[in-house]
Protein backbone atom coordinates (compact mmCIF):
# COMPACT_ATOMS: atom_id res chain seq x y z
CA UNK A 1 0.00 0.00 0.00
CA UNK A 2 1.72 3.18 -1.01
CA UNK A 3 -0.98 5.37 -0.03
CA UNK A 4 -2.11 5.35 3.91
CA UNK A 5 -5.13 3.84 4.73
CA UNK A 6 -7.40 5.53 7.21
CA UNK A 7 -7.65 2.09 9.47
CA UNK A 8 -4.74 -0.14 10.61
CA UNK A 9 -3.15 -2.08 8.10
CA UNK A 10 -4.13 -5.40 9.86
CA UNK A 11 -8.07 -4.06 9.85
CA UNK A 12 -7.50 -3.43 5.91
CA UNK A 13 -5.61 -6.50 5.32
CA UNK A 14 -9.12 -8.85 7.41
CA UNK A 15 -11.29 -6.72 5.50
CA UNK A 16 -10.28 -6.50 1.81
CA UNK A 17 -11.80 -9.81 0.04
CA UNK A 18 -14.90 -8.18 1.47
CA UNK A 19 -14.27 -4.69 0.37
CA UNK A 20 -12.83 -6.28 -2.84
CA UNK A 21 -16.46 -7.65 -3.48
CA UNK A 22 -18.22 -4.72 -2.50
CA UNK A 23 -16.53 -2.53 -4.45
CA UNK A 24 -18.36 -4.43 -7.65
CA UNK A 25 -21.41 -4.35 -6.37
CA UNK A 26 -22.56 -1.91 -8.46
CA UNK A 27 -21.08 -3.81 -12.04
CA UNK A 28 -17.81 -5.25 -13.12
CA UNK A 29 -14.85 -2.87 -13.06
CA UNK A 30 -11.02 -3.93 -13.68
CA UNK A 31 -8.20 -4.34 -11.73
CA UNK A 32 -6.66 -0.95 -11.71
CA UNK A 33 -10.51 0.24 -11.17
CA UNK A 34 -11.05 -1.31 -7.89
CA UNK A 35 -7.78 -0.52 -6.67
CA UNK A 36 -9.33 3.46 -7.28
CA UNK A 37 -12.61 2.78 -5.65
CA UNK A 38 -10.93 1.34 -2.73
CA UNK A 39 -8.77 4.40 -2.10
CA UNK A 40 -11.23 6.68 -2.52
CA UNK A 41 -12.82 4.68 -0.07
CA UNK A 42 -10.13 4.78 2.90
CA UNK A 43 -8.34 1.75 2.24
CA UNK A 44 -5.28 3.12 0.87
CA UNK A 45 -3.84 3.09 -2.77
CA UNK A 46 -2.70 -0.87 -2.91
CA UNK A 47 -0.25 -1.86 -4.84
CA UNK A 48 -1.29 -4.06 -7.72
CA UNK A 49 0.84 -6.80 -5.56
CA UNK A 50 -1.75 -6.83 -2.96
CA UNK A 51 -4.98 -6.15 -5.40
CA UNK A 52 -4.21 -9.06 -7.69
CA UNK A 53 -3.80 -12.77 -5.60
CA UNK A 54 -7.04 -11.21 -3.70
CA UNK A 55 -9.10 -11.20 -7.17
CA UNK A 56 -7.52 -14.43 -8.02
CA UNK A 57 -8.44 -15.98 -4.63
CA UNK A 58 -11.99 -14.49 -5.17
CA UNK A 59 -12.03 -15.89 -8.45
CA UNK A 60 -11.04 -19.38 -7.55
CA UNK A 61 -13.64 -19.15 -4.64
CA UNK A 62 -16.60 -18.87 -7.47
CA UNK A 63 -17.24 -15.18 -5.71
CA UNK A 64 -16.24 -13.05 -9.28
CA UNK A 65 -15.90 -14.00 -12.34
CA UNK A 66 -13.65 -11.99 -15.25
CA UNK A 67 -13.62 -11.39 -19.06
CA UNK A 68 -11.32 -10.12 -20.96
CA UNK A 69 -11.92 -6.37 -22.52
CA UNK A 70 -9.88 -5.50 -25.57
CA UNK A 71 -7.12 -2.50 -24.49
CA UNK A 72 -7.07 0.76 -26.65
CA UNK A 73 -3.71 1.11 -27.45
CA UNK A 74 -2.65 -1.23 -24.69
CA UNK A 75 -2.73 -4.51 -22.83
CA UNK A 76 -5.94 -6.04 -22.89
CA UNK A 77 -7.31 -6.02 -19.25
CA UNK A 78 -9.89 -7.91 -17.38
CA UNK A 79 -13.14 -7.06 -15.94
CA UNK A 80 -14.33 -8.45 -12.77
CA UNK A 81 -17.79 -8.97 -11.96
CA UNK A 82 -19.47 -10.35 -8.79
CA UNK A 83 -21.30 -13.79 -9.38
CA UNK A 84 -24.41 -15.28 -7.83
CA UNK A 85 -22.74 -16.80 -5.69
CA UNK A 86 -20.61 -13.52 -4.64
CA UNK A 87 -23.45 -11.75 -4.26
CA UNK A 88 -24.55 -13.63 -1.60
CA UNK A 89 -21.14 -14.19 -0.09
CA UNK A 90 -21.31 -9.94 0.03
CA UNK A 91 -24.40 -9.96 2.28
CA UNK A 92 -23.73 -12.59 4.10
CA UNK A 93 -20.29 -11.31 5.37
CA UNK A 94 -21.51 -7.65 5.54
CA UNK A 95 -24.05 -8.79 8.17
CA UNK A 96 -21.44 -10.91 9.95
CA UNK A 97 -19.16 -7.79 10.49
CA UNK A 98 -21.81 -5.40 11.33
CA UNK A 99 -22.27 -8.37 13.99
CA UNK A 100 -18.98 -8.04 15.47
CA UNK A 101 -19.04 -4.31 15.55
CA UNK A 102 -22.13 -4.25 17.27
CA UNK A 103 -20.23 -6.92 19.63
CA UNK A 104 -17.80 -4.58 20.31
CA UNK A 105 -19.50 -1.20 21.18
CA UNK A 106 -21.47 -3.13 23.49
CA UNK A 107 -18.49 -4.80 25.27
CA UNK A 108 -16.14 -1.02 24.86
CA UNK A 109 -19.35 0.11 26.77
CA UNK A 110 -19.41 -2.35 29.23
CA UNK A 111 -23.27 -3.07 28.18
CA UNK A 112 -23.86 -7.00 28.41
CA UNK A 113 -25.14 -8.23 25.37
CA UNK A 114 -28.11 -10.88 25.07
CA UNK A 115 -28.62 -13.65 22.12
CA UNK B 1 35.66 -34.28 12.64
CA UNK B 2 32.50 -32.98 13.63
CA UNK B 3 29.96 -33.01 11.35
CA UNK B 4 28.09 -29.80 10.87
CA UNK B 5 24.53 -29.00 12.03
CA UNK B 6 22.25 -27.54 9.83
CA UNK B 7 20.12 -24.84 11.22
CA UNK B 8 17.21 -26.90 11.15
CA UNK B 9 18.31 -29.70 13.06
CA UNK B 10 20.27 -26.90 15.48
CA UNK B 11 16.76 -25.61 16.21
CA UNK B 12 15.32 -29.23 16.82
CA UNK B 13 18.24 -29.80 18.83
CA UNK B 14 17.24 -26.52 21.12
CA UNK B 15 13.92 -27.69 21.03
CA UNK B 16 15.05 -30.95 23.04
CA UNK B 17 17.62 -28.27 25.57
CA UNK B 18 14.69 -26.04 26.68
CA UNK B 19 12.85 -28.23 29.24
CA UNK B 20 15.41 -31.56 29.13
CA UNK B 21 12.39 -33.52 27.01
CA UNK B 22 13.50 -35.61 24.09
CA UNK B 23 10.03 -35.51 22.89
CA UNK B 24 10.02 -31.99 22.34
CA UNK B 25 12.82 -32.10 19.42
CA UNK B 26 10.72 -34.71 18.25
CA UNK B 27 7.67 -32.38 17.77
CA UNK B 28 9.91 -30.16 16.36
CA UNK B 29 11.11 -32.36 13.89
CA UNK B 30 7.39 -33.56 13.18
CA UNK B 31 6.90 -29.88 12.51
CA UNK B 32 9.56 -29.47 9.93
CA UNK B 33 8.88 -32.69 8.32
CA UNK B 34 5.24 -31.61 7.82
CA UNK B 35 6.26 -28.04 6.11
CA UNK B 36 9.17 -29.53 4.11
CA UNK B 37 6.99 -32.28 2.73
CA UNK B 38 4.82 -29.24 1.40
CA UNK B 39 8.38 -27.46 -0.02
CA UNK B 40 8.40 -24.82 2.44
CA UNK B 41 11.72 -22.77 2.50
CA UNK B 42 13.72 -24.32 4.99
CA UNK B 43 14.54 -20.83 6.10
CA UNK B 44 10.66 -20.14 7.17
CA UNK B 45 10.37 -23.31 8.16
CA UNK B 46 13.10 -22.29 10.74
CA UNK B 47 11.48 -19.18 11.39
CA UNK B 48 7.99 -20.93 12.40
CA UNK B 49 9.80 -23.41 15.17
CA UNK B 50 11.50 -20.22 16.64
CA UNK B 51 8.51 -18.73 17.69
CA UNK B 52 6.99 -21.90 18.93
CA UNK B 53 11.11 -21.98 20.92
CA UNK B 54 10.95 -18.53 22.12
CA UNK B 55 7.17 -20.17 24.15
CA UNK B 56 8.20 -23.07 24.97
CA UNK B 57 11.74 -21.46 26.60
CA UNK B 58 9.35 -18.90 28.20
CA UNK B 59 6.21 -21.10 30.07
CA UNK B 60 8.18 -24.37 30.00
CA UNK B 61 5.10 -25.56 28.69
CA UNK B 62 5.56 -29.07 26.16
CA UNK B 63 4.63 -27.42 22.65
CA UNK B 64 2.22 -30.16 22.43
CA UNK B 65 -0.01 -28.42 24.97
CA UNK B 66 0.71 -24.99 23.67
CA UNK B 67 0.39 -25.93 19.56
CA UNK B 68 -1.05 -29.40 19.36
CA UNK B 69 0.31 -31.87 17.42
CA UNK B 70 2.92 -31.52 15.06
CA UNK B 71 0.82 -31.83 12.07
CA UNK B 72 -1.87 -29.52 13.42
CA UNK B 73 0.74 -26.83 14.22
CA UNK B 74 2.40 -26.89 10.34
CA UNK B 75 -0.73 -26.46 9.19
CA UNK B 76 -1.36 -23.07 11.24
CA UNK B 77 1.23 -22.10 10.39
CA UNK B 78 1.23 -22.97 6.95
CA UNK B 79 -2.14 -21.47 6.63
CA UNK B 80 -0.83 -18.18 8.60
CA UNK B 81 1.81 -17.78 5.39
CA UNK B 82 -0.70 -18.18 2.90
CA UNK B 83 -2.84 -15.19 4.86
CA UNK B 84 -0.06 -13.03 4.84
CA UNK B 85 0.95 -13.86 1.36
CA UNK B 86 4.15 -14.42 2.40
CA UNK B 87 4.49 -18.38 1.63
CA UNK B 88 8.05 -19.17 0.27
CA UNK B 89 8.45 -22.51 -1.12
CA UNK B 90 12.04 -23.37 -2.66
CA UNK B 91 12.46 -25.68 -6.15
CA UNK B 92 12.82 -29.51 -3.75
CA UNK B 93 11.74 -31.28 -6.65
CA UNK B 94 14.16 -29.32 -9.17
CA UNK B 95 15.72 -31.25 -11.66
CA UNK B 96 18.36 -29.56 -13.96
CA UNK B 97 19.93 -30.84 -16.89
CA UNK B 98 23.26 -30.51 -14.53
CA UNK B 99 22.42 -32.63 -12.19
CA UNK B 100 20.99 -35.45 -14.19
CA UNK B 101 24.19 -37.75 -14.19
CA UNK B 102 24.53 -37.49 -10.52
CA UNK B 103 20.84 -38.48 -10.15
CA UNK B 104 21.04 -41.12 -12.78
CA UNK B 105 24.45 -42.48 -11.55
CA UNK B 106 22.79 -42.48 -8.30
CA UNK B 107 19.39 -44.11 -9.05
CA UNK B 108 21.56 -46.67 -11.51
CA UNK B 109 23.96 -47.72 -7.75
CA UNK B 110 20.46 -48.43 -6.16
CA UNK B 111 19.05 -50.40 -9.00
CA UNK B 112 21.87 -52.29 -9.75
CA UNK B 113 22.06 -53.51 -6.04
CA UNK B 114 18.01 -54.53 -6.79
CA UNK B 115 19.43 -56.19 -9.59
CA UNK B 116 21.54 -58.33 -7.46
CA UNK B 117 19.11 -58.98 -4.99
CA UNK B 118 16.17 -60.18 -7.26
CA UNK B 119 18.63 -62.76 -9.07
CA UNK B 120 20.54 -63.86 -5.79
CA UNK B 121 16.67 -64.70 -4.78
CA UNK B 122 16.20 -66.43 -7.69
CA UNK B 123 18.70 -68.24 -7.02
CA UNK B 124 21.16 -67.66 -10.05
CA UNK B 125 24.20 -66.90 -7.75
CA UNK B 126 26.44 -66.40 -11.26
CA UNK B 127 25.59 -65.28 -14.57
CA UNK B 128 26.96 -64.68 -17.94
CA UNK B 129 27.79 -60.84 -18.07
CA UNK B 130 26.35 -58.45 -21.29
CA UNK B 131 27.36 -55.27 -21.67
CA UNK B 132 23.61 -55.00 -21.35
CA UNK B 133 22.89 -56.06 -17.58
CA UNK B 134 25.18 -52.80 -16.84
CA UNK B 135 23.40 -50.88 -19.21
CA UNK B 136 19.90 -51.18 -18.16
CA UNK B 137 20.51 -49.88 -14.21
CA UNK B 138 22.52 -46.90 -15.73
CA UNK B 139 20.27 -47.26 -18.79
CA UNK B 140 16.73 -46.64 -16.64
CA UNK B 141 18.78 -44.35 -13.87
CA UNK B 142 19.64 -41.79 -16.64
CA UNK B 143 16.44 -42.30 -18.48
CA UNK B 144 14.41 -41.02 -15.37
CA UNK B 145 16.65 -38.73 -14.24
CA UNK B 146 16.60 -37.11 -17.81
CA UNK B 147 12.79 -37.27 -17.79
CA UNK B 148 12.77 -35.65 -14.66
CA UNK B 149 14.59 -32.90 -15.90
CA UNK B 150 13.04 -32.51 -19.38
CA UNK B 151 9.44 -32.03 -17.28
CA UNK B 152 10.68 -29.48 -15.06
CA UNK B 153 12.88 -27.43 -17.88
CA UNK B 154 10.06 -27.55 -20.27
CA UNK B 155 7.14 -27.44 -17.24
CA UNK B 156 9.10 -23.84 -16.07
CA UNK B 157 9.92 -22.32 -19.59
CA UNK B 158 6.38 -23.59 -22.18
CA UNK B 159 4.37 -24.82 -19.70
CA UNK B 160 2.48 -28.46 -19.39
CA UNK B 161 1.53 -29.45 -22.35
CA UNK B 162 5.04 -29.38 -23.41
CA UNK B 163 6.35 -30.86 -20.70
CA UNK B 164 3.85 -33.79 -21.14
CA UNK B 165 5.33 -34.16 -25.11
CA UNK B 166 9.26 -33.60 -23.82
CA UNK B 167 9.17 -36.06 -20.49
CA UNK B 168 7.49 -38.86 -22.46
CA UNK B 169 9.83 -38.25 -25.50
CA UNK B 170 12.70 -38.17 -22.97
CA UNK B 171 11.72 -41.51 -21.32
CA UNK B 172 10.97 -43.46 -24.57
CA UNK B 173 13.85 -42.37 -26.00
CA UNK B 174 15.76 -43.47 -23.24
CA UNK B 175 14.09 -46.79 -23.41
CA UNK B 176 14.64 -47.54 -26.80
CA UNK B 177 17.84 -46.87 -26.26
CA UNK B 178 18.52 -49.25 -23.59
CA UNK B 179 16.37 -51.77 -25.33
CA UNK B 180 18.37 -51.79 -28.46
CA UNK B 181 21.76 -52.13 -26.39
CA UNK B 182 20.74 -54.86 -24.36
CA UNK B 183 19.26 -57.05 -27.23
CA UNK B 184 22.89 -56.29 -29.28
CA UNK B 185 24.95 -57.01 -26.40
CA UNK B 186 23.36 -60.90 -25.83
CA UNK B 187 25.12 -61.71 -29.06
CA UNK B 188 28.19 -60.09 -27.57
CA UNK B 189 29.06 -61.93 -23.78
CA UNK B 190 31.30 -60.61 -21.58
CA UNK B 191 31.80 -63.77 -19.69
CA UNK B 192 30.77 -65.82 -16.85
CA UNK B 193 31.06 -64.42 -13.74
CA UNK B 194 29.42 -64.11 -10.15
CA UNK B 195 26.04 -62.46 -9.43
CA UNK B 196 28.11 -60.34 -6.41
CA UNK B 197 29.62 -58.61 -9.53
CA UNK B 198 26.65 -56.23 -9.35
CA UNK B 199 28.33 -54.84 -6.26
CA UNK B 200 30.98 -53.52 -8.09
CA UNK B 201 28.63 -52.10 -10.52
CA UNK B 202 26.57 -50.46 -7.65
CA UNK B 203 30.51 -48.79 -6.08
CA UNK B 204 31.40 -47.52 -9.61
CA UNK B 205 28.03 -45.86 -10.13
CA UNK B 206 28.10 -44.25 -6.57
CA UNK B 207 31.37 -43.34 -6.37
CA UNK B 208 31.10 -41.29 -10.37
CA UNK B 209 27.36 -39.83 -9.01
CA UNK B 210 29.29 -38.46 -6.13
CA UNK B 211 32.15 -37.13 -7.68
CA UNK B 212 30.17 -35.26 -10.84
CA UNK B 213 28.67 -33.84 -7.65
CA UNK B 214 31.04 -32.65 -6.20
CA UNK B 215 32.33 -31.64 -9.24
CA UNK B 216 29.21 -29.45 -10.56
CA UNK B 217 28.68 -28.43 -7.09
CA UNK B 218 28.64 -24.50 -6.99
CA UNK B 219 31.64 -22.71 -4.55
CA UNK B 220 29.45 -19.31 -3.58
CA UNK B 221 25.68 -18.61 -4.43
CA UNK B 222 24.91 -16.38 -7.48
CA UNK B 223 24.42 -12.96 -6.23
CA UNK B 224 20.97 -12.08 -6.50
CA UNK B 225 20.02 -9.43 -9.35
CA UNK B 226 17.16 -7.36 -9.86
CA UNK B 227 15.13 -8.26 -13.42
CA UNK B 228 15.11 -4.99 -15.16
CA UNK B 229 13.16 -6.53 -18.18
CA UNK B 230 9.58 -7.01 -18.25
CA UNK B 231 9.77 -10.10 -20.23
CA UNK B 232 12.49 -11.60 -17.97
CA UNK B 233 10.53 -10.47 -14.90
CA UNK B 234 7.64 -12.08 -16.62
CA UNK B 235 8.80 -15.39 -17.73
CA UNK B 236 10.51 -15.71 -14.18
CA UNK B 237 6.97 -15.45 -12.06
CA UNK B 238 5.46 -17.60 -14.65
CA UNK B 239 8.08 -20.10 -14.16
CA UNK B 240 7.67 -20.23 -10.30
CA UNK B 241 4.10 -20.44 -10.60
CA UNK B 242 4.07 -23.26 -12.55
CA UNK B 243 7.41 -24.84 -11.14
CA UNK B 244 6.90 -24.68 -7.45
CA UNK B 245 3.14 -23.63 -7.42
CA UNK B 246 1.84 -26.12 -9.62
CA UNK B 247 -0.79 -23.93 -10.94
CA UNK B 248 -2.30 -24.64 -14.21
CA UNK B 249 -0.72 -22.63 -17.77
CA UNK B 250 -4.87 -20.75 -17.90
CA UNK B 251 -4.01 -19.37 -14.42
CA UNK B 252 -0.50 -18.13 -15.18
CA UNK B 253 -1.48 -16.49 -18.15
CA UNK B 254 -4.00 -14.74 -16.34
CA UNK B 255 -1.67 -14.17 -13.12
CA UNK B 256 0.89 -12.64 -15.34
CA UNK B 257 -1.59 -11.21 -17.82
CA UNK B 258 -3.18 -8.83 -15.29
CA UNK B 259 0.05 -7.79 -14.00
CA UNK B 260 0.77 -6.40 -17.66
CA UNK B 261 -2.35 -4.31 -17.77
CA UNK B 262 -2.25 -2.99 -14.27
CA UNK B 263 1.03 -1.82 -14.28
CA UNK B 264 0.14 -0.18 -17.97
CA UNK B 265 -2.58 1.83 -15.75
CA UNK B 266 -0.68 2.36 -12.97
CA UNK B 267 1.81 4.16 -15.25
CA UNK B 268 4.32 2.43 -13.10
CA UNK B 269 7.20 -1.14 -14.18
CA UNK B 270 5.92 -4.05 -12.83
CA UNK B 271 8.50 -4.37 -10.98
CA UNK B 272 7.30 -1.42 -8.78
CA UNK B 273 3.74 -2.46 -8.23
CA UNK B 274 4.59 -6.11 -7.65
CA UNK B 275 7.88 -6.31 -6.48
CA UNK B 276 10.07 -9.40 -7.51
CA UNK B 277 8.84 -12.44 -9.22
CA UNK B 278 9.81 -14.74 -5.76
CA UNK B 279 7.68 -12.03 -4.12
CA UNK B 280 4.72 -12.01 -5.81
CA UNK B 281 4.15 -15.69 -6.28
CA UNK B 282 4.69 -16.13 -2.72
CA UNK B 283 1.27 -14.43 -2.67
CA UNK B 284 -0.69 -17.11 -4.11
CA UNK B 285 -1.35 -20.23 -2.31
CA UNK B 286 0.33 -23.09 -4.56
CA UNK B 287 -2.45 -26.02 -6.16
CA UNK B 288 -1.19 -29.05 -3.79
CA UNK B 289 -4.34 -31.31 -5.46
CA UNK B 290 -3.53 -30.24 -8.97
CA UNK B 291 0.75 -31.15 -8.13
CA UNK B 292 -0.97 -34.38 -6.38
CA UNK B 293 -2.99 -35.42 -9.25
CA UNK B 294 -0.39 -35.28 -11.99
CA UNK B 295 1.93 -37.23 -9.80
CA UNK B 296 -0.52 -39.84 -9.59
CA UNK B 297 -0.58 -40.17 -12.69
CA UNK B 298 2.50 -40.79 -13.45
CA UNK B 299 2.94 -43.39 -11.21
CA UNK B 300 -0.17 -44.59 -12.49
CA UNK B 301 0.91 -44.67 -16.06
CA UNK B 302 4.25 -46.47 -15.02
CA UNK B 303 1.94 -49.04 -13.23
CA UNK B 304 -0.23 -49.63 -15.82
CA UNK B 305 2.75 -50.25 -18.52
CA UNK B 306 4.04 -53.00 -16.08
CA UNK B 307 0.90 -54.40 -16.23
CA UNK B 308 0.55 -54.34 -19.88
CA UNK B 309 3.97 -56.01 -20.15
CA UNK B 310 3.12 -58.95 -17.57
CA UNK B 311 0.33 -59.72 -19.94
CA UNK B 312 3.26 -60.40 -22.39
CA UNK B 313 5.58 -61.91 -20.09
CA UNK B 314 4.64 -62.72 -16.51
CA UNK B 315 6.95 -62.13 -13.76
CA UNK B 316 6.80 -62.22 -10.01
CA UNK B 317 9.13 -59.24 -9.63
CA UNK B 318 7.51 -56.91 -12.83
CA UNK B 319 3.72 -57.78 -10.55
CA UNK B 320 5.28 -56.67 -6.89
CA UNK B 321 6.42 -53.43 -9.13
CA UNK B 322 3.50 -52.70 -11.00
CA UNK B 323 1.59 -53.18 -7.78
CA UNK B 324 3.64 -51.18 -5.67
CA UNK B 325 3.49 -48.37 -8.90
CA UNK B 326 -0.62 -48.34 -8.25
CA UNK B 327 -0.54 -48.54 -4.27
CA UNK B 328 1.82 -45.22 -4.58
CA UNK B 329 -0.81 -43.49 -7.83
CA UNK B 330 -3.58 -44.55 -5.30
CA UNK B 331 -1.53 -42.40 -1.83
CA UNK B 332 -0.83 -39.55 -3.50
CA UNK B 333 -4.20 -39.34 -4.99
CA UNK B 334 -5.30 -39.47 -1.76
CA UNK B 335 -2.65 -37.54 0.29
CA UNK B 336 -3.61 -34.57 2.46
Amino acid sequence: MSEPAIWPAPWVRAALDLAVLASLADGPLHGYAIGQALAARGFGLLKGGSLYPVLSRLEEAGDVEASWVEGQGGPGRREYELTAGGRERLERDLASWRDLGETLTTMGTGTVRNG
Amino acid sequence: MAEARTPLAAIHDEFGRARGEHRDSAWAYGVSWRLMRRDVEPDQVGEGLKEALALVQETEESPEVLFGTPDEHADALYDRWVEEGRLHLWDASRMTWAQVPSWGLGLAAFLSLGLMVAFLANGESSRTWTLGMIAIPVGIGFGVAATWAAWDSLLRSRGTAAAAVGAGGTLASASIVTAMLNEWSKAHPLGHASTWSYLWVAAVCAMAAVTWSRWRRPRSAPEPTGITDVDEWSRELAAILRGRHGLGDARVRTIVGDTHAHAADAGRSVQEEFGTPEDYAARFEPDRARKRRIEAACWLAIGVAQGLWLLDDFGWLRATVAVACLGVAWQNYRRD
